[in-house]
């Protein structure tokens, strides 16, 4: 049986989480500059 | 999980505030939703940063932060990765909806689409589809509102569901897209950034090296490279999700509303961050035999690893994710739903003569009658979250290639597109019941194709794009 390698699995969850703590940053800056610039809806 | 995780009194006082904050939120957005195009689609100028939010909050179900966890546990790695191509359907849906908006610049639903491009009977098999799909999200998530709240806090079943049905009910019904929209934004960074703090205090507590160490050891299927279940259940999980999204009013009614230009962009960095959701939930699932937890039930195994880590706390935390995971879905549901009955039944059907004002009206009818008819559905638990999610999957399945074909081939045959609706389904729920839920998307999906491809290569039609863009309230289109 071929397994996933810890490197495989670790990076994984690394890069999920990242991704994950980025799109929250992201998500809140984008709707303060549409705030600011008058095109929340 | 023996005993509850939260005192029943923080539970009741959560429930309670959160309520209070969601309705209050719906009466004061609903101000601006008085108009038929408010109430139905926002005013068809959502920006951006909100148009992301509200798809990936929408996206993110109570069904991925419990179902995930519980595939991951199951089928390993590739079920973790098999949930999170679910957001291929978001990415795949960002040209799409641009080309919704600018082929029907006053459209309102997808049943619109199909009624105009293919005709009644084909309107009318999509409808089936649609409408029993939509149930079937809103029942399972009403479930999972009751079963949650009953075993993290002890409320019992029929209180927690009622009571979060009755919460999505009210501000949809009095704010509309505005409120839905509005919420979701919220709900969708409280969902993000309490993710990534329960994945982080997980690390902290266990190394994922550890994690990785202990399934190798003892269950090391789970990290199988060749595990052929859940490599069907990947492609399963894949075409599903691009079905729902394809064909759904919940998709559609978002890129009618977002503004011109926007759609592309908004639905495109959804993606992104729902990419990473179910691997960091399904984290959670993997963590658990490493944690040495026994998990009686597959379905609570998220709940129970966040209680065993954080406590309390985590519990707490992991209550506030799946209500708005909830909240964030049902609410689009109801939203979409209540557009789809009262723009294709009630007005196509019932009352042809109605003006906007009185559709206006009745949509917010229909808001509460779809919410009583779920409720009376989840009023007993029909069957596991799994079962009731994945027997959609043929249906949803069979929908995607006329969806795509009628958006971008203007030869697509209205008969083949029919019959790829009502003969991919059946194909597809032979195979959910002779082979396995992961095979019934799969099975639909291909049936589909090749009934819309053949059809359409033995007698091409020839659609005029325009008759899109005209009045779409009136009959007489179809």
């Amino acid at each position: 049986m071929t397994l996933f390698s810890t490197g495989f699995f670790t990076a994984c969850i690394y890069a999920a989480i990242t991704l994950a703590a980025i799109g929250c940053v992201l998500l809140a800056a984008f709707v303060i500059r549409d705030v600011r610039k008058g095109r929340l809806w | 999980m023996t005993t509850t995780a939260i005192e029943p009194t923080t539970a009741w006082l959560l429930l309670g505030a959160f309520s209070v904050v969601w309705v209050t939120l719906g009466v004061l957005w609903g101000r601006k939703a008085r108009s038929l195009d408010g109430y139905m689609v926002a005013g068809r100028n959502v920006g951006f940063a909100l148009g992301a939010a509200t798809c990936v909050a929408t996206w993110i179900t109570s069904n991925t932060m419990l179902l995930a966890p519980q595939l991951a546990l199951e089928m390993g790695v590739w079920g973790m990765l098999a949930y999170s191509t679910a957001s291929f359907g978001l990415f795949l849906f960002a040209p799409m909806a641009a080309r919704i908006r600018d082929l029907m610049p006053n459209g309102y639903t997808s049943g619109e689409f199909i009624r105009l491009r293919y005709g009644k009977p084909a309107w009318a098999a999509f409808l089936t589809i649609s409408l029993f799909y939509s149930l079937t999200w809103m029942v399972s998530m009403g479930m999972a509102a009751g079963i949650l709240l009953e075993a993290l806090a002890g409320i019992p079943y029929i209180y927690g569901m009622s009571i979060i049905l009755c919460v999505c009910v009210l501000y949809t019904l009095f704010g509309g897209l505005f409120a839905v929209i509005g919420t979701d934004f919220i709900q969708s960074w409280l969902i993000l950034a309490g993710i990534v703090c329960l994945a982080i205090a997980i690390i902290v507590h266990t190394p994922v090296r550890e994690v990785h160490a202990t399934i190798a050891e003892n269950r090391p299927a789970l990290l199988n490279v060749f595990f052929p279940a859940a490599l069907m259940a990947l492609f399963n999980n894949l075409l599903f999700g691009l079905g729902e999204i394809f064909h759904n009013n919940v998709w559609w009614s978002r890129a009618f509303a977002l503004g011109k230009g926007v759609g592309r962009r908004a639905f495109a960095f959804a993606g992104l961050l729902w990419l990473p959701v179910p691997i960091v939930a399904g984290f959670l699932g993997l963590a658990a035999p490493a944690l040495d937890i026994n998990v009686a039930s597959a379905d609570m195994v998220g709940p129970v690893v966040a209680a065993h880590i954080l406590g309390t706390g985590g519990a707490i935390l992991l209550f506030v994710l799946v209500f708005c995971s909830l909240a964030s879905s049902i609410d689009s549901l109801l939203a979409a739903t209540s557009d789809l009955v009262t723009k294709d039944i009630v007005q196509q059907v019932l009352a042809p003569s109605a003006t906007n004002e009185q559709l206006r009206r009745y949509a917010g009818w229909v808001v509460i009658g779809i919410g009583v008819v779920t409720w009376a559905l989840c009023f007993r638990r029909i069957s596991t979250l799994a079962q009731v999610l994945f027997f959609a999957g043929p249906l949803v399945g069979s929908a995607i290639w006329p969806i795509i074909a009628g958006l971008y081939w203007n030869k697509t045959n209205p008969t083949g597109a029919l019959l790829a609706m009502v003969l991919g389904s059946a194909s597809g729920l032979f195979a959910y019941l002779e082979i396995g839920w992961y095979s019934g998307a799969l099975v639909g999906t291909a049936v589909s194709m090749v009934i819309v491809i053949g059809a359409t290569w033995l007698a091409p039609a020839s659609f005029d794009w325009r008759r899109l863009a005209g009045d779409t309230t009136g009959a007489s289109n179809a």
